[in-house]
């Protein structure tokens, strides 16, 4: 083969390797939306059917709704589970910048899937818990609730959500260190991963931060998350 | 370098050059290994600890934990070199259709070892009921029904777990069973197989569905596993085709 015939191979399989590149960015992008959409509306459902006041009463309307609280506990798994896919999207994006970052950014978010899955477990059952209480049971309400409450599952909420800021701070590090996504966007993306970060391990020393602290932590990244899956998705990765 | 290295690297580098269907062979070593742990794990286990979740009210389980507790010990220690062969399985799987796709075989992966994870998270809830039974001092501020209730909550917990987890490795095998389809080193009717099993599994995460076909799906999980499992353990993989997949001469 000729050095016109090289050069021509090598410009295909390169345009090919960038092809592949720009359909797993957009992947990324489209599980971004799906894993943020999963896990917001599986916590919704689930919250507004717990909803405050005693825990007869929550346990009362998880009864007389227990499809529904079934359902939101399913998608909080389905976003669990598209997190897999997420990263794989994001790694294959990245690994041409630093495949050793992005390795380790996957891994932080498969183990996010898997304190996530551990509790979506817990939470099914503590499903039980509050069914129990509609029947008759060893353990008098208060007892229950208390079960409910301590239950050590309640802080894998916590757990994962460190483990995803920090596989989320290293994604959006190595994006930084690329033109793939605006500079602002993914500069965003650190700022923003680091400081829910901090929030956690801050309610992991102190639990009960206050709701605007909360907040001011989560918006952000919420923003940046949203932000950089539609870019991801529409626009693309530019190379 | 000293002997003992360079005896090392020679066998790093023996593994690495063993041909696809001696590896395919291994892996259906492991496969079986798998098998026979995890059966022998279900048959020795006194409570019912499989994807139909225990039998029974709570003081007869936990009479069962009670008065078979060596048998219960070793059935959580089986289930637990069962999943350690799993997640050796699923690195045997990835480097088997890295050829077919690098990505696909990935999340293959990912979504196995995740399974695993979550089913191993799963064993240690088999653990606590042994703590809530051995008459440890804190336990004493409960009443028996309320150990024995105690109990059944962190056996529903396992229960729980494996659920998840079973929904994960349907995933897995739904990735898999495409890749074995694309292959062309190993019959696609295994693959389709697989991946019906696979979606099998995900339906457990509607669970009046799955309690409802949890005998079929059973029965179609093993079928489909054991075929494969056979079929690398005996005839391995078109070697031929498989090189070719990989670029080698």
């Amino acid at each position: 083969m000729g050095a016109a015939g090289r050069s021509a191979v090598t410009a295909t399989s390169e345009l090919s390797a960038h092809d592949t590149q720009r359909a797993y960015a957009r992947a990324a992008g489209l599980f971004y939306l799906l894993v943020l959409a999963f896990d917001i509306a599986g916590l919704v459902i689930a919250s507004s059917i717990e909803g405050g006041g005693s825990f007869a009463a929550s346990a009362s309307r998880v009864g007389a709704s227990e499809v529904v609280y079934r359902l939101g506990l399913c998608l909080s798994l389905l976003g669990s589970m598209s997190t897999i896919p997420l990263a794989i999207g994001l790694y294959v994006t990245l690994k041409p910048v630093d495949g050793n970052l992005a390795l380790t950014a996957l891994l932080f978010r498969s183990a996010e899937a898997v304190i996530g899955a551990v509790g979506i477990a817990g939470a099914f059952a503590i499903l039980q818990i509050y069914l129990a209480a509609n029947h008759a049971a060893a353990f008098d309400p208060n007892q229950l609730h208390a079960l409910t409450v301590l239950h050590p599952l309640a802080v894998s909420t916590d757990i994962a959500a460190i483990f995803f800021c920090t596989g989320s701070t290293i994604f959006f590090y190595v994006f930084f260190k690329t033109q793939y996504i605006p500079r602002m966007l993914s500069g965003l993306g650190v700022f923003a991963s680091a400081l829910y970060l901090a929030m956690w391990f801050a309610d992991l020393v102190a639990p009960g931060l206050p709701g605007v602290v909360q907040v001011i932590g989560s918006i952000p990244i919420l923003i940046a998350e949203v932000v950089t899956g539609l870019w991801l998705l529409i626009k693309g990765i530019r190379l | 370098m000293v002997p003992a290295a360079a005896a090392l690297k020679m066998r790093v580098t023996g593994m690495a050059n063993l041909s696809a269907p001696v590896r395919a062979r291994i892996t259906g070593v492991v496969y079986l290994l798998f098998f026979v742990t995890a059966i022998a794990g279900a048959i020795v286990m006194p409570v019912a600890g499989g994807p139909g979740g225990p039998s029974g009210d709570a003081a007869s389980i936990a009479n069962s934990i009670v008065s078979h507790q060596s048998a219960y010990e070793a059935g959580v220690a089986l289930g637990l070199f069962s999943t350690a062969f799993y997640v050796a399985l699923s690195g045997l799987f990835y480097w088997l259709f890295r050829p077919v796709s690098r990505t696909l075989s990935l999340l293959a992966a990912l979504f196995s070892v995740v399974g695993c994870a979550v089913g191993a998270s799963g064993n240690l809830f088999l653990l606590a009921p042994l703590e809530i039974l051995r008459g440890s001092s804190y336990a004493r501020v409960f009443t028996a029904d309320q150990l024995q209730s105690l109990v059944l909550l962190f056996i529903n917990l396992n229960t729980q777990a494996n659920h998840v987890a079973l929904v994960f490795f349907g995933s897995f095998q739904l990735v898999l069973g495409y890749l074995i389809f694309r292959s062309t080193f190993l019959p696609r009717a295994i693959g389709v197989l697989i991946a019906i099993a696979g979606v099998g599994w995900l339906t457990f995460m509607v669970p009046p569905i799955s309690s409802a076909l949890l005998v079929y799906l059973e029965i179609l999980g093993i079928v489909a596993e054991g075929l494969l499992m056979l079929w690398l353990l005996v005839l391995g993989v078109n070697g031929r085709r498989w090189a070719q997949l990989a670029g080698q001469p």
